[in-house]
């Protein structure tokens, strides 16, 4: 039958079979990702607003490498289009996608951020006590049955006399749920305390200061002071957004130094320096200082401040720079 | 709830979208839930928001505070069968969260049972102090202080305390819980424990350990039964028992700037221990003062 054919109708029909491949390749070629309505929904209110301002802000000034950007976009895409494709992207909270995105990567991509050297700077740490003294004291030392608080004179009696050796737990490390510890510079919270030592509700001030919004009223609140080189060299980073994903207050700064600035809750403006580091072991050495509870809430504290004072908000042209890692 | 609300509030808004996410959670899915945040997918703890600068019993019970009393109860269902049915294959830590969880949220009545069975069951890992398991096992019994009087806990918390194969580590909290179970005899657990702390001399914080002992049973019962005591026991309420047993109210004097005058109160303690073996002097002193100091208690209805 072949053979019947003359060359034109040979020519069309080669021609027929490369139009097909065209098309067929054609369907293939990708479709450009993008992540508009996850944006969209990203937007509001100015909470969402401050994760995406702090994430453009790490990318477009490198404190996040783009390759670890890059991998946090790719897997809320991954979410989000199969939410979508579900239909069922109505009742979730769209910063759990991002949030989930990030703890998925932990401990990849937490402490990256620009290194800090500062050699003299001694560091110290405000938590919870309850949590400090679960994780890092060996209760039997005290007699102390476990209860949703740790008497207060059990924490005088640490601040007075330390912890020896034999009375701090088996591993026990300095750091938070997430394989990373918040740190600021003792010379900032002493210079704060200083100048709030006449208040009635420093713990309070104290919490406000460093931006500490999970600490509700009545938390018990410890100081711990870092003894010299507890942090080993290189290790200090100043937090980025991947770091503050997983707190409520956090908004990415590069302060001088290198370090990073709290957020401060009575003003929304910059308050303590702070800095992360990897967890390390919690010995007798460090100084532990009872600052007290908590007592009344946060102040009134809004985010609009927070966001008024970033150095770089979302713009609507960043869409597409998130959306080229895709 | 509108972006101006969202604007202003504290951690509300977090803790309104978990409370709203574990609102038709069951128990099965409390349990997968616990499951993955400790051993499945650690840090993960999806679909709730937890922060990360805390620990997870913290966050949990902040979350089991928030939650209606019918959720809550379930929680509490979960975490016992979480206990019950831990994987100690995948290590004894996450059994020590879950155990610290079950102290956080008071989950007393459901969690007690497989509490005291698992400390049965690895009562041996007591022996050997500095191993993962005793530290877990270790914090089980913290916790089952926590909740004592239960007679439950009495029972094994007298099996323990007696027991010379049990750390001497555990015996201040097991004297504080025992005398939580029953007051009336701690004499008795007072004694074993001064016996018992001599093998650890150093780890524990007297005072403070006495402090948990006087919220158990007031120190004028205490002192109203010290002629029940050892003389061990006598000598170590007089030299760490603080104010409540310093029968001149030298305590009460700023001695810091008094040259000459000990600063602190255990320095006096040579001189009590000279006292009490020497005559009953001071016996009869402490039991005078106790009768007059338990008077008005025996006069309360309660």
């Amino acid at each position: 039958m072949q053979n019947d054919v003359g060359p034109y109708s040979q020519r069309m029909i080669r021609l027929r079979s490369l139009l097909k491949r065209w098309f067929r390749v054609g369907t293939r070629l990708p479709v450009p990702r993008t992540l508009k309505t996850w944006y969209h929904a990203m937007q509001k209110p100015p909470r969402r607003e401050m994760m995406l301002s702090n994430l453009i802000y790490d990318f477009v000034t490198n404190r996040m490498s783009q390759h670890d950007v890059q991998k946090v976009v790719r897997r809320v895409a991954d979410r989000w289009e199969k939410l979508e494709r579900n239909k069922s992207t109505g009742g979730v909270v769209p910063e759990r996608i991002l949030i989930e995105a990030v703890e998925g990567l932990v401990p990849h991509v937490i402490c990256t951020g620009p290194k800090i050297d500062d050699k003299n700077a001694r560091l110290s740490r405000v938590t919870g006590a309850v949590p400090w003294y679960d994780n890092t004291v060996e209760s039997t030392a005290h007699g102390l049955p476990k209860r949703d608080e740790i008497p207060d004179h059990i924490l005088l009696d640490i601040e007075k006399n330390g912890l020896r050796p034999d009375q701090i737990q088996r591993n026990a490390q300095v750091r938070g749920i997430w394989p990373e510890a918040w740190v600021t510079r003792s010379d900032d919270l002493d210079a704060f305390c200083a100048a709030h030592a006449n208040s009635d509700d420093l713990p309070a001030r104290v919490r406000d200061y460093l931006g500490m919004i999970h600490y509700d009223d009545g938390d018990q609140l410890v100081r711990l002071d870092y003894p010299k080189n507890a942090v080993p060299p290189g290790q200090l980073f100043a937090p980025t957004f991947a770091d503050g994903c997983g707190t409520r207050v956090y908004r990415s700064l590069t302060g001088a130094g290198n370090w990073g600035r709290t957020v401060d809750l009575t003003t929304g403006g910059q308050g303590a320096a702070e800095a992360v580091h990897p967890p390390i072991p919690f010995t007798s050495r460090f100084k532990v200082h009872y600052l007290n509870r908590v007592e009344g809430r946060t102040h009134a504290f809004g985010y609009g401040s927070l966001l008024a004072n970033c150095p770089r908000r979302w713009q609507a042209t960043d869409e597409q720079l998130l959306d080229s890692l895709l | 709830m509108t972006d101006e609300r969202a604007a202003t509030d504290s951690d509300d808004d977090r803790w309104e979208a978990n409370v709203e996410e574990v609102a038709s959670w069951n128990h099965e899915a409390w349990l997968g839930w616990l499951f993955q945040a400790i051993h499945d997918r650690p840090q993960n703890y999806s679909p709730l928001i937890l922060s990360s600068h805390s620990d997870l019993p913290t966050e949990v019970a902040a979350l089991h505070r928030r939650v209606p009393a019918i959720a809550g109860e379930t929680l509490k269902r979960a975490v016992a069968l979480a206990i019950r049915e831990y994987p100690m294959s995948k290590g004894p830590k996450g059994l020590a969260v879950l155990a610290r969880v079950a102290g956080r949220i008071r989950a007393s009545s459901r969690c007690v049972p497989p509490l005291v069975d698992l400390v049965t069951r690895y009562r041996t890992a007591l022996h050997k102090p500095g191993t993962s398991l005793f530290s877990t096992i270790q914090e089980c019994v913290s916790v089952l202080a926590g909740f004592a009087p239960d007679d439950h806990i009495g029972l094994l918390f007298e099996g323990l305390a007696f027991d010379d194969d049990v750390a001497p580590q555990l015996s201040a909290v097991l004297m504080v819980g025992l005398t939580i179970c029953d007051p009336e005899s701690f004499a008795k657990y007072l004694d074993r424990y001064v016996k018992r702390r001599k093998c650890v001399e150093g780890f524990f914080n007297d005072a403070v350990v006495l402090q948990e002992l006087f919220r158990a049973v007031p120190p004028a019962v205490v002192r109203a039964r010290f002629e029940k005591l050892t003389d061990g026991a006598k000598q170590y309420l007089v030299k760490y028992g603080g104010p409540l047993f310093d029968p001149f109210g030298i305590h009460a004097f700023d001695t810091e700037h008094i040259p000459g005058v000990p600063a602190k109160f255990e320095d006096l303690s040579l001189l009590f221990e000279a006292i009490i073996p020497a005559g009953g002097v001071m016996s009869s002193w402490y039991t005078d003062l106790a009768t007059e100091d338990s008077e008005p208690d025996s006069e309360d209805p309660q």
